[in-house]
Parts: C-alpha cells; sequence; structure tokens
C-alpha cells in the first residue's frame, strides 16, 4: 500500500539560501524597494530628453490636428541652481486682453454655476459652490491688480510642476505605496502606470488649458491654474494610487 | 475632419483623459454599499475548524463508513489534493514507506489515530475516535470528536480542536488555536498562543483543593497621602496588605497590592500591576506595562496586559460559572494555575518549570 | 526638486520670476515680428520668420497681433512690493514646514504599524460588563420626555440589567414628569437617580454635566443627547471597545451628517478604519480628538489635580465619560428628530475637528502643555489636542497664501503650495490628512474596495472644512453663564443613597 509520489516526500526539503532568506527578510524587502525607487528615478531623468521630444511632437501633432488659432508649441527654460537649464513644453497662444464682454461672461459663467449649484447633492454642492466663489474673488482681484502672466507662462508652469511630479513619483510611490504593496511586480506596475499617466496627460493638459484660456479669455488664467494645475495632477495620482492599492494578491 | 470634428475629438479625448483615472471609484461607488466580510475577517481560527468539520462531513462522511470494516482508502479529492482514510484497527505507520519524513496528504480515520513520531503533517488531520501525536512529530490542523495527546516536543502549528479534552505533553507546542470541549491541559514548558475550553489547566496540579472564599467582608482601607514618605510623584499607588477595597482603582503608574488583599472592583494602571500572595480581585484587571501575580492569587475577571504577565503558582482566573480571559502579549503561567475561559499570548506563551525558576 | 524650484524663485527676486524676457533670451519661443501675408496656399511650407526651436503652427493671421507692449522690461521691483511678498513667502514656509511635519508624522506612524504589525483586537467574550450610568437630559416638550422615559424603561437591551444605572434629568414644576420617573423608578428599583433640575436658559447638558458625574455610578456615564430611537445591541456595541486594554477611552466619532446619501457615509467608514486602527498604536493621538469628552477628561483630570490633589487616585463617580451620538442609533428609524437644532450646537457631542467652538476649545488645551504641575500624560495629550485642532487652520494659511504668491507673481510657489494642501485633503472627515494613511491603514483593516473612493474624499474633506468656516463664521457663542446647581429634592435623596 504505497501512495502516490505526490503524497509522500521522502527526502528532505532542500533549505533556502542564504541569499533567498535576505531577500525574503523585511530587511531585504526594504533594500529592494529602495533600489527599485533610485532606478526608476535615474531612469526617468535619464529619458527626459527623450519625454521633451515626445511632448514636443505629440503638441506639434495635436496643434496641427485642432484648429487652435494662433498657437505655437515650445520649448521654456527655468534656470534652477543645481539644475541648470530645466526644459519644458509650453504653449504660446496670443490672446487679446479681457474686454467688458469677457468680464461679463466670466462673472455671469461663475454666478450661473454658484445658482446651478443648489442643484446638486450637499457635499458637491459646497465644493461647485467654492469654484464658483473662488473664480469670483479671482475676477475681483484681477480687477484690482491685472496679473502679468501670458499663456506660455502658464503652460510652463504647470509643466514644470507636473514634470517635477514625474521625476520625484518613484520616490513618493516608495514612500506610500512600496510600504504597503510587497509584490515587487505590482510596484513596478503602478509606478510605471502613473509615470505613464503623467506623461501621456501632460500634452493634452497644456492644449486644453489653452483652448479653455482662448474660450473664457485669461481670466480664467487663476481658477484653472489654481483649481485645475497642480492639484488636478494630485486627484489624479491619488485616484490611480488608491486603485493600484486595491490589487488583490490572488485573482478574484 | 472640420474644425468641428476635431474640436469634438479633442473633447473627448480630454475627458477620457479626465475620467481615466476616476474609473475605478466610480465603479466601486456603483457597487451596493453591503458587500461580503473582509477576507482577513474569513480567517478566523473557530471559523477554519468549522468549515473543516463541514468539509469531512461533506465529502468523507460515506468513506468513512464504507472503510470501516475494510483496507484504507488513498486517492485524491476533486481539487487533486491526495487523502488517506483510515478504519478501525489501522496504523497510518502502516500506510507509509517506513522513511517518510513529511506526508502531504489528508488524514483521516474511522477510529483512533496514532500520528508516528518525527513526522510532518502538511494537512490536516481529523479521527472519529482519540488521536495521539507522538513525539518530535509536527501536524498542521487536528480535529477530533475525541481527546487529542499530543507527545514530548511536538508541534501543532495552525490548530487544534478536541471535542472533549486536550493533554500536551512537556516541551510541547501549540502555535495558533487549541480549543477543547471540557478541558485544556498544558504540561510544564509547553508553548502556546491561544487557548479556549471551560478549564485550562497549566502543569501540575497542587493536591491541596483551593483555599474557600471568605464571606463578604467590610471595607477597610486608607488612602495614603501623596505626600506621604511612600509615595513619591503621586502617581504610584500601593494598596498595603490585608486590605479589602471595594472601588475602582485606577492609576496612571504603578500599582501594588499587597499579600490577601481583596479588591471588589476593576484595577487599571499605565505602568504596571504587582499583585501579592493570597491576592483575591472580583473584577477585571489591565495594564499597559507588565502585571505579575504571587501565588495563589484568584482574578475573576479579565486579566490583561498590553505587555507581559506572569501568573504565579496555584492562581485561578475565571470560575467554572464564570468564564474569563487571560491575555498577554508575553504570557507566562507557573504550575498549577487554572483559567476558565480564554487564553491569549501575543507573541510568547509558555507554561514556566518552576522547578527551574525556583 | 521642491527645494530648488523654491530657491530658484527666490533668488530672482526682486524680478518678477518668469518675464517675457525670456522670449528674447533664455527661452526659445519666439513671438512673431510680423504678420504673415493672410491666405497663404500651404501654411506649413510657409517660411517661419520665428526662432528655430519653434515647432509648430503659425499663428492665425485673422487674429490681431500681439502688441509690443504685452511685455514689460524687466525691473526692479519697487522695494515696497517686495516686503508683503518676502512675509507672504515667510508665512508659505512656515505653514508648509508643518505640514511637511504633519505628513512625515502620519508617514512614520503608517511606517510603524506596518513594521510592527499590531496583533488583531482580543476578542473578550468572557469580559464581565462594566456598570454604566446613563444621562437622559432633558430635551424637548414635556410629552416627548414623558414618552421617552416610557420608551427607555421598556427597552430591552442585551445588557445584563443589573449593570445599567439611568440618571434623569428633569424639571421638578413638570408634575406630569415627576410621575414618569417615579414610575420609572418602580420599573428599575435601586437602578434610577433622579437629576431635578430647574428648567432655564442656563440649564443645559454641558452645565448638568457635573452634577451628572456626582450621580452616577459606575466605570462610565453614557450621555443621550438626542432623540434618537434605540436599537437593543447599542450598549453592548459600545462599552465593548472600552474592555479594549489598548484603548483607554474609546468615544465613538459623531460626525455631523447630511443627507447626502452613502457616498459619505462610506467614506467616513474608511476614514473610521484608518483611525481606529491607528490609534490602537501607543499614542492614541487621533483618537483623542474624536470627541469632547477626552478633552473634558483631560480637563477634569488637571483641575483634579490642582484642585484636589489628595482626589488623584480615589475613584469618582464616573471613571469615563463615554458620549454617543452615532453608534448602534439606527438612522432609518429617525425620521423627523434628524432635524438639526441651531440652539443645540454647544451642547451637541461631536468632533472638534467639525464643530469649531470645539476646534477653539481644545486650542485653548495649549496651556496644558507648559504645566509642569500635570502629569506628563495630560501634557502631552494637551498638545496632541492643541496640534490636531490647529491643522486645519494651518492647512488654510498655506492654501491662502499659495494663493497670494500666485497673484504677487510666483507661480511655481503657489504650485507647491497647492500641491501640498491637496496632498493632505483626503481624510473625509475635514482633518488635513494625507492619502496614503488612510489607504494603508484601511487595507490592513481589511477594507479594500472602499478604499478606491478615496479620491472623491477630497470632495467632503472641501465639504466639511467649508462648513466649519460658515459655521465658525456664523455662530455667536453666548456668554458663559454659572453652572447650574441640582435642586436638593427630598424624593431623590433614597434613588441617589
Amino acid at each position: 500500500m504505497n501512495l502516490p509520489d505526490a503524497a509522500l516526500t521522502t527526502s528532505p526539503t532542500t533549505p533556502p539560501s542564504l541569499l533567498q532568506r535576505f531577500a525574503a527578510s523585511r530587511f531585504g524587502q526594504a533594500l529592494v524597494a529602495l533600489l527599485m525607487a533610485a532606478g526608476l528615478t535615474w531612469l526617468s531623468f535619464r529619458l527626459l530628453p527623450a519625454l521633451l521630444r515626445f511632448w514636443d511632437a505629440a503638441l506639434l501633432h495635436l496643434l496641427s490636428w485642432l484648429p487652435l488659432s494662433d498657437a505655437m508649441a515650445g520649448r521654456m527654460s527655468l534656470e534652477l541652481p543645481l539644475w541648470g537649464e530645466f526644459e519644458t513644453p509650453a504653449i504660446q497662444l496670443w490672446l487679446a486682453a479681457a474686454d467688458s464682454q469677457a468680464w461679463l461672461g466670466n462673472l455671469g459663467g461663475a454666478a450661473l454655476l454658484f445658482l446651478l449649484a443648489s442643484l446638486l447633492r450637499p457635499a458637491l454642492r459646497s465644493v461647485v459652490r467654492a469654484l464658483a466663489g473662488f473664480h469670483l474673488a479671482t475676477l475681483l482681484l484681477q480687477a484690482a491688480s491685472p496679473l502679468d502672466y501670458d499663456v506660455a507662462q502658464h503652460t510652463h508652469h504647470l509643466a514644470v510642476i507636473s514634470i517635477g511630479l514625474l521625476l520625484s513619483l518613484p520616490l513618493v510611490m516608495a514612500a506610500t505605496h512600496y510600504i504597503v504593496e510587497r509584490s515587487h511586480e505590482r510596484r513596478l506596475l503602478a509606478t510605471l502606470m502613473i509615470a505613464a499617466f503623467l506623461v501621456l496627460s501632460l500634452p493634452l493638459k497644456l492644449l486644453a488649458h489653452a483652448a479653455l484660456l482662448q474660450f473664457m479669455s485669461p481670466l480664467a488664467m487663476p481658477t484653472l491654474f489654481l483649481v485645475f494645475g497642480p492639484a488636478f495632477d494630485i486627484l489624479c495620482v491619488s485616484a490611480l494610487y488608491a486603485w493600484a492599492i486595491t490589487w488583490r494578491h490572488h485573482a478574484g | 475632419m472640420s474644425p468641428l470634428q476635431a474640436w469634438l475629438a479633442f473633447v473627448a479625448l480630454c475627458a477620457f483623459g479626465l475620467l481615466l483615472p476616476f474609473l475605478p471609484a466610480l465603479r466601486t461607488l456603483r457597487r451596493p454599499e453591503a458587500r461580503n466580510p473582509a477576507p482577513e475577517a474569513e480567517k478566523d481560527a473557530p471559523a477554519r475548524i468549522e468549515a473543516f468539520r463541514g468539509m469531512v462531513a461533506q465529502q468523507f462522511a460515506q468513506l468513512l463508513q464504507v472503510v470501516r470494516e475494510s483496507e484504507p482508502i488513498q486517492g485524491a479529492n476533486e481539487s487533486g489534493r491526495p487523502f488517506i482514510v483510515l478504519g478501525f484497527n489501522k496504523h497510518l505507520a502502516e500506510c507509509i514507506p517506513p522513511a517518510t519524513r513529511r506526508l502531504r496528504s489528508l488524514v483521516l480515520s474511522a477510529g483512533h489515530l496514532d500520528i508516528p513520531g518525527e513526522l510532518v503533517c502538511d494537512r490536516e488531520i481529523f479521527a472519529e475516535g482519540r488521536i495521539n501525536v507522538a513525539h518530535n512529530a509536527v501536524v498542521k490542523s487536528v480535529l477530533s470528536h475525541r481527546d487529542i495527546a499530543i507527545g514530548i516536543r511536538a508541534r501543532v502549528t495552525r490548530w487544534v480542536r478536541s471535542d472533549r479534552r486536550l493533554d500536551v505533553a512537556e516541551g510541547g507546542s501549540v502555535k495558533g488555536f487549541a480549543s477543547a470541549g471540557i478541558e485544556i491541559a498544558l504540561a510544564r514548558r509547553t508553548r502556546f498562543e491561544q487557548l479556549e475550553a471551560p478549564r485550562i489547566s497549566f502543569g501540575r496540579q497542587p493536591d491541596s483543593p483551593a483555599r474557600p472564599a471568605l464571606e463578604d467582608p467590610v471595607a477597610r482601607f486608607d488612602p495614603p497621602s501623596r505626600r506621604g514618605e511612600q509615595l513619591g510623584n503621586g502617581r504610584n499607588l500601593v494598596i498595603p496588605p490585608g486590605h479589602t477595597v471595594r472601588g475602582d482603582l485606577i492609576v496612571a503608574g504603578l500599582l501594588e497590592i499587597g499579600d490577601g488583599c481583596r479588591i471588589f472592583g476593576q484595577l487599571r494602571a499605565d505602568k504596571g500591576i504587582v499583585l501579592g500572595q493570597d491576592v483575591q480581585i472580583e473584577g477585571a484587571v489591565y495594564a499597559d506595562g507588565p502585571i505579575s501575580t504571587g501565588a495563589n492569587c484568584l482574578v475573576s475577571g479579565p486579566l490583561i496586559s498590553a505587555s507581559s504577565l506572569r501568573l504565579g503558582p496555584c492562581s485561578r482566573v475565571g470560575k467554572p460559572d464564570e468564564p474569563s480571559t487571560l491575555a498577554a502579549d508575553e504570557l507566562l503561567v507557573s504550575e498549577g494555575c487554572v483559567a476558565y475561559g480564554t487564553v491569549r499570548a501575543g507573541r510568547r506563551g509558555e507554561v514556566i518549570d518552576t522547578r527551574i525558576s525556583a | 526638486m521642491l527645494f530648488a524650484c523654491s530657491t530658484a524663485t527666490s533668488a530672482s527676486r526682486p524680478d518678477p520670476y518668469l518675464q517675457l524676457d525670456p522670449y528674447i533670451g533664455s527661452t526659445q519661443i519666439a513671438r512673431p515680428a510680423t504678420p504673415a501675408p493672410q491666405g497663404s496656399a500651404d501654411e506649413n511650407e510657409r517660411p517661419l520668420n520665428l526662432s528655430p526651436q519653434i515647432l509648430s503652427t503659425p499663428p492665425d493671421l485673422q487674429l490681431t497681433p500681439p502688441t509690443e507692449t504685452t511685455s514689460p522690461a524687466p525691473t526692479e521691483a519697487p522695494a515696497h512690493s517686495k516686503l508683503p511678498q518676502s512675509a507672504l513667502q515667510g508665512l508659505w514656509l512656515l505653514t508648509s514646514t508643518l505640514l511637511g511635519l504633519h505628513l512625515l508624522r502620519e508617514w512614520l506612524r503608517v511606517l510603524r504599524l506596518r513594521v510592527l504589525r499590531p496583533p488583531r483586537p482580543l476578542a473578550l467574550s468572557h469580559a464581565r460588563w462594566p456598570t454604566i450610568s446613563i444621562l437622559v437630559p432633558s430635551h424637548g416638550k414635556t410629552a416627548q420626555q414623558i414618552e421617552r422615559l416610557t420608551a427607555l424603561a421598556s427597552m430591552d437591551f442585551d445588557y445584563p440589567a443589573e449593570c445599567i444605572h439611568f440618571v434623569l434629568m428633569f424639571d421638578p414644576a413638570e408634575t406630569g414628569l415627576v410621575e414618569a420617573v417615579a414610575a420609572f423608578e418602580r420599573a428599575c428599583p435601586g437602578r434610577v437617580h433622579p437629576l431635578p433640575m430647574m428648567a432655564g436658559p442656563n440649564t443645559t447638558l454641558a452645565t448638568a454635566l457635573h452634577a451628572a458625574v456626582a450621580n452616577s455610578i459606575g466605570t462610565a456615564l453614557v450621555v443621550l443627547d438626542q432623540e434618537l430611537p434605540l436599537a437593543r445591541n447599542w450598549l453592548r456595541q459600545s462599552v465593548t471597545p472600552l474592555l479594549d486594554p489598548a484603548i483607554g477611552c474609546v468615544l465613538t466619532r459623531a460626525v455631523f451628517t447630511p443627507q447626502d446619501g452613502a457616498l459619505s457615509a462610506r467614506l467616513d467608514l474608511l476614514a473610521d478604519q484608518a483611525d481606529t486602527l491607528l490609534a490602537s498604536q501607543n499614542d492614541a493621538l487621533n483618537l483623542l480628538l474624536c470627541g469632547k469628552a477626552r478633552i473634558r477628561a483631560v480637563r477634569r483630570q488637571a483641575v483634579k489635580s490642582l484642585h484636589a490633589p489628595d482626589l488623584l487616585h480615589a475613584p469618582d463617580g464616573a471613571s469615563l465619560i463615554l458620549d454617543l451620538t452615532r453608534l448602534g442609533w439606527q438612522s432609518s428609524l429617525l425620521g423627523e428628530i434628524t432635524r438639526y437644532h441651531s440652539e443645540d450646537l454647544l451642547d451637541q457631542i461631536r468632533s472638534p475637528r467639525l464643530h469649531p467652538a470645539l476646534v477653539l476649545q481644545s486650542l485653548r488645551l495649549a496651556s496644558l502643555l507648559v504645566d509642569p504641575r500635570l502629569p506628563a500624560g495630560a501634557r502631552r495629550q494637551g498638545a496632541a489636542a492643541f496640534f490636531t485642532a490647529a491643522l486645519p487652520l494651518v492647512w488654510l494659511i498655506s492654501l491662502a497664501c499659495g494663493i497670494a504668491l500666485y497673484f504677487t507673481g510666483a507661480p511655481l510657489l503657489a504650485g507647491l503650495a497647492i500641491l501640498l494642501c491637496t496632498a493632505c485633503s483626503f481624510d473625509p472627515h475635514g482633518n488635513p490628512g494625507p492619502a496614503f494613511r488612510i489607504a494603508a491603514a484601511a487595507r490592513m483593516a481589511g477594507v479594500r474596495e472602499e478604499i478606491r473612493l478615496l479620491p472623491l474624499s477630497w470632495v467632503g474633506f472641501a465639504h466639511r472644512l467649508l462648513g466649519g468656516i460658515i459655521l465658525l463664521a456664523t455662530t455667536r457663542t453666548p456668554r458663559r453663564r454659572e453652572h447650574a446647581q441640582p435642586i436638593e429634592a427630598p424624593a431623590s435623596e433614597g434613588a441617589v443613597a
């Protein structure tokens, strides 16, 4: 009466090697996570010139496709003390100064938004009202002291923040995601997914901002930058992070 | 492509990019709120035991009937896991090669079951009769309708459940959850984590019965003055020997109860609690720091420490008709102690060999 | 990177950080010098008069060409505009540092939680239930109060009946109410402690609490401060956390939930998990702010240690005050009772992070920090309460600094400020909290699907914060009056004894 071989093992199992035990230990895990974050950071810095070329090409393509009047894509640079020239893509758009129609349109739009917010549910209502109120407040501030940003600067600042977020993403993920997720593949996948989103959405975002500015006049610039700029980046990154952190280890 | 179409396509692209990160959130939001319990919550040992019991009743009840008077049956279930079903008076050692050190089969027996020494069993074990786990064996999970005896230096790694009585011999180890329908008896130098039984005895029990409880005495306690010589900063509290206190004692520092005191109320201390000998407490004892008790203490309520707890010889926790809880991160129980209800050790639980520690 | 940006911005002062001057020098976008002739056949092949790096489309010639005056030459900023900007930058730096420290502390707590992996909470199946007192305040009309007492007397809790004592607050001038209290005493002999207090503007729950604590017996005083129906098991559910030795005092969170559907409830669930899990650590800092009662307990302990140091260890009537407003109350049965009394604000037991008056009250706890006579634990609790209460203020100042910096010509710093503020705005209860803390703790607690709702939680955050600000702006705190004293009624003496 002998059982099939699958049921019995007469030879003792081989003990794990020292390297395996180190990799499975807590310290080894942390070390691997740190190495991964450092490697990804190095990679993103190395890929930055190629990414800039990609963004240029994407903007060029989109602008040739989109009937956005008087728009030019190019690069602007920022002098950083430890870095030197920090180049980012930007879009220049020649916009006339806001006339009375634009003022009326913006004021009316904000007031309408404020009133229409009462149709929404309470939590969303107060947020939309806050947005309308914020836009009204920025209009008042601009009436008191006009801003001297143009669209190129606006898009350049947006791109600086987004690229900064992209470059610091591996470290941020190492601090927030790698300490929860133990699978190296999932760590890598989550970081690459968020990075890919940032890379792909940057030209779209710049162009959408330029189009909105053309549509709403430069009066909307503060609202667009302060509400739909870096804050929106963080929200998107958090949304993807929250999704990545819920991935299960076993299917189903 | 006309300008309008280009704009529409661009707006659609932007909307897609805008919504893409929020799709999982919106999808979760659309789901009904009532959801299945978290998978972590399903992993309770009692639930696993019941699941195993149900699996045995469902899948192996007929097989156990068939095998009673016949030869053992081996095979694999639907998911391809091998099993061995033994009848009466059949020994597991006869069914496996002599040199086997690791057994990857489910083992079920219609009668008594003996697990040979030095064997490592990777799957659950079930017997309708008594189960003897011989010395140095390692078993994962054991379920019996009758008694279970864990031999010298044998180990249980997940759970063990006896519907009657569980005995763990000297040096044995019960990692995980152990429960018994009547009693769990642990010999000296055994290690444990979670125990649950109407009566749990640790080590050799004293010959003399427990002392009779005193009748309702009159409270007598003079609170020491804060500026007194024995109390420094006012955070610690010392109850001198022989006092009776009615009320809760809540102390920010160390709480010391002298020998022979009786407390009707809860004890709670941030730093630690030291109970003398023959202390009786009708209430719960909680401390964030260590708790140590002298010999012959009686605690009727839960006795819980967030760090370590050392129970003196011949102490009692709970009563037969009022089960209680004994819990600590590091739990050292002297011989002769008895607990009624639940015992939980977070990191380390051990029955101390009083001969050595003395 | 952030540091570099800020350095770059501050280094270029007093020039506005990015002038249009770069169009000539450092940047490579050039503006069209002259409008190109209209109606060119192939626009892409048209020769450009632009700089060679220009990538894309030519200007639309229908538009008016930009005027040269739109690009002002870089000039030295006047000295009077430098000062407010420097002050703004300093303020932004301070608030950002505080927010960064908050992020760091939360991160360290999550890390410690991950590394230490605390054992699962003990299931105290055999714990002996503590004796508790239920304070029934006199809210509403006489008929309502009588109805409430009748319902409470006939309530069949799954808690040992001998362990429940009632402290009934009532107006002795109302004869119907006195009879109802007497009937209650007959129904629960020996477990009713009447608390007669003359009704009046200065008889509120807060003023009656001292007398109620003196009248109560047992481990906890449970305050029924809202007219809500009770579930049968709410007492057991609520008292169970008290038995957890890791949490000295657990207070259920009282959250102002308007009728905005299931989302906020689910987000609350998420944040509750996070708070509970993090609070089961040794320093239950967040837990301290879960209710007013903890602050009250700290203050009570402080007052006691100052005025009666000998009584510090004497067990008083109620060792803990447990406020229950939400747990175990069935919201489906609320009906007309969920109305929101504006005059009840001061007495409602709710989280100070939501209620501005309580935030201010906990800010006052800063005085506990420096009092050497207090035990270290009380000082630490005071500090934690103070800093947690001050966080929304820090967040708001940082945001305001970011907006102001944008308007004063430092958009990158503004972007950084917005970035940091947004990163701290994921606690749906309105207290600045990072996303990773809630996500990590909820995942460890076994809540997985709900974490995906996290990006929506900033809606709740903004809603609560705005609600708090509006409440703070519109609430006028009435002048504090003397504490009302209970009337020494001969009828109540026997019951109390």
